[in-house]
């Protein structure tokens, strides 16, 4: 965990990248309250806290008795919702960087394809 | 969750004081040294003094106080170490309080009935054959050995409430205040001798102390008994820990 | 879930120094509370009163709806482990874990035995001649044992190395994960606590400095590095908890976190983000002087 942001978002965002990478598929259950907070040594409060927040999301969704399980669609419906801040979140510092250094555009997308390839 | 009642938390306070030797392993050495050390002397003084006629100058000695002042320190030791919230504890100040006095009554008992039955042994063996007592005094032995007991336990109960309410005081008030407080006490003790001798002079006051039964000395001896386990409830009722 | 303490103008005067001075704040049930500041700040004071110990000068103290002070109904639900807490001399572990099983109604022997052992406490050493670290284990010990509803940890981890703290915190955790109580733990060693911790009260000078979430505190604060000029465009009116200069270069730290379109203008302007961990944050705002934070939360 990283001091100085919210621990409850960093639960969530974690939860979220490991449904993106395919590491918890959709319908599989989710990790417990318990099982997230003596992992990451935090206030299991805490860490409901943020599987709630993927609840309230539709990401994760309860079934009584069993535990968190991941919707059907919340994989799609998270690529959606990063594809949304992509831009902002990865392009924006770089774009700055690169103005910063100096680098025309054609030769910032150059090297983007490169890499791509 | 479990409900803790004031009887077993009570309970609590009161075995609190017997984790430790302190009430009674301690004083139980001190009991049968002070003993084993005055019948030494008593042997010694037998063994050069041979024009002695034991039935005819009999030896006391007072080596059945010993344990009483080792029980009035222990009690102050108890006083200061295990205050209601010592060792990390939650007792409120009367449960406190009732505990640890129940305590001191149990060690009470405890010490009259030892002092009987060391009185009864000194008066079975004869002194141990050379007429040496430490317990069988013969004032307290008077109105017979049951007497004897109960003075014992109040006594024991004095002394011990004594070095409590002392440290009590101290807790309260802080070292300079206590030692006023103390110096008011003696001062107005010797004032009443001294009103007392004044009116009916020493002879007088003597022949009271005299003519007192063991009996009328236990009654005596509950009015400061009192007055202290009152005191010390009134000093730690506000007192605060450290 | 329901308060379990709640505390209205508190104060505590000693002679005419104020070890507290005009305190309100309540603690949830069932939570995991941090009680922070400097020391001197009247952290014990507060704790040592809530616990019925010493006794207010002003104010009143509510615990489970109750007066704490000399009240049986409440008392025994009670645990304050005292930073230096005192023992019988002559005692040797066992005798301070059977007195705290007979006094506490919940205390769990099993529990204390395993941390025996986890914690290596050595049973048949008299507590004054155990290491400072060793009787920090004891009354660590206590206060998990006894599984009091409403259990105080001051300053606990004394003496203790790195693995033995951590070796608290877990156990603290699984056990309080099993069975939910109040917990506050008084503590310097706050990035060490701040996974534990949900709420935060932090006092100054016997004053609430802050009494809020940990989880919203951490975003109210946040540092900016780059040219003064652009960092002052971005922040605006917010406080200045810290300024440092390097050249052209400042790193400031300001109270108040940043929105999304202040996120963006950050970086356009080329100014690195960087967030302020509870340690800092409680470090600059306990140096600030005067205002509060309900002060600061207006600007």
């Amino acid at each position: 965990m990283e001091e100085g942001r919210a621990l409850f978002v960093q639960i969530a965002e974690q939860i979220e990248d490991s449904i993106l990478d395919g590491s918890l598929g959709e319908g599989e259950r989710a990790p417990s309250t318990n099982e997230l907070a003596s992992f990451h040594r935090i206030n299991p409060a805490t860490a409901a806290k943020g599987i709630n927040l993927l609840v309230d999301r539709g990401i994760l969704v309860k079934r009584r008795g069993l535990g968190m399980f991941v919707a059907e669609g919340a994989h799609e419906q998270l690529r959606t919702s990063r594809r949304e801040t992509f831009a902002e979140q990865y392009l924006d510092p770089m774009l700055a960087e690169a103005r910063a250094l100096g680098l025309d555009m054609d030769a910032v997308i150059d090297m983007v394809r490169r890499r791509a390839t | 969750m479990a409900k803790a009642s004031t009887l077993s938390r009570t309970y609590a306070a009161f075995r609190l004081q017997f984790l430790t030797p302190n009430l009674v392993i301690v004083p139980g050495i001190v009991f049968v040294f002070g003993w084993a050390v005055a019948l030494g002397i008593f042997f010694w003084v037998d063994g050069v003094a041979t024009d002695r006629d034991p039935v005819a100058e009999p030896m006391f000695a007072g080596g059945s106080q010993a344990p009483l002042w080792c029980l009035a320190f222990m009690a102050a030791y108890v006083g200061s170490h295990t205050f209601p919230f010592s060792q990390a504890l939650s007792f409120s100040r009367k449960v406190f309080l009732a505990g640890t006095l129940a305590a001191f009554a149990a060690v009470s008992v405890g010490f009259g009935v030892a002092f009987v039955l060391a009185a009864w042994t000194e008066e079975l063996t004869n002194g141990f054959g050379i007429h040496g007592y430490n317990f069988a005094i013969p004032y307290l032995t008077s109105q017979g050995l049951g007497v004897t007991g109960f003075v014992a336990a109040a006594a024991c109960w004095f002394v011990m409430l004594l070095g409590f309410t002392i440290v009590m005081l101290y807790k309260r008030l802080g070292l300079t205040n206590t030692w006023l407080v103390i110096i008011a006490v003696i001062v107005v003790i010797l004032a009443a001798v001294l009103l007392t001798v004044t009116n009916v002079g020493w002879s007088g006051l003597w022949g009271w102390f005299g003519g007192l039964t063991p009996m009328a000395l236990l009654g005596w001896l509950m009015v400061p008994a009192v007055v202290l386990t009152l005191a010390s409830y009134a000093l730690i009722r506000r007192a605060s820990p450290v | 879930m329901g308060t379990a303490i709640e505390v209205k103008n508190l104060s505590r005067r000693h002679r005419s120094v104020a070890a507290l001075d005009d305190v309100t704040v309540s603690f949830e049930a069932n939570t995991i509370h941090g009680l922070l500041g400097r020391n001197g700040a009247g952290k014990t004071s507060l704790m040592s009163i809530i616990a019925g110990q010493d006794w207010p000068s002003e104010g009143e103290v509510r615990v489970f709806g109750q007066r704490p002070h000399e009240n049986e109904a409440v008392l025994p639900r009670m645990c304050f482990v005292r930073e230096d807490q005192k023992y019988m001399d002559d005692a040797k572990p066992g005798h301070v874990f059977t007195a705290a099983s007979l006094a506490y109604p919940n205390w769990d022997a099993d529990l204390a035995q395993r941390l025996i052992e986890d914690f290596h406490l050595p049973m048949k050493t008299k507590i004054n001649k155990l290491s400072r670290g060793q009787r920090s284990a004891v009354a660590v010990i206590i206060g998990l044992a006894c599984r009091a509803n409403i259990t105080f940890f001051d300053e606990p981890y004394i003496g203790l190395d790195a693995a033995a703290r951590q070796l608290f915190y877990d156990r603290l955790l699984e056990d309080y994960a099993e069975n939910p109580r109040t917990i506050v733990v008084s503590s310097h060693l706050i990035d060490e606590i701040a996974p534990l911790i949900e709420h935060i009260v932090l006092l100054d000078r016997g004053r609430v400095l802050v009494d809020e979430s940990a989880d919203e505190l951490r975003e109210r604060a946040v540092t900016l590095i780059g040219r003064w000029d652009h960092v002052q465009d971005v922040i605006g009116g917010r406080e200045i908890l810290r300024r440092e200069e390097l050249g052209r270069l400042v790193r400031v730290t300001v109270l108040g976190g940043l929105g999304a379109d202040e996120q963006a203008r950050a970086r356009e302007l080329d100014l690195d983000i960087a967030p302020v961990s509870l340690q800092q944050l409680v470090v600059h705002l306990s140096a600030r002087q005067g205002a509060t934070l309900e002060t600061a939360k207006e600007a």
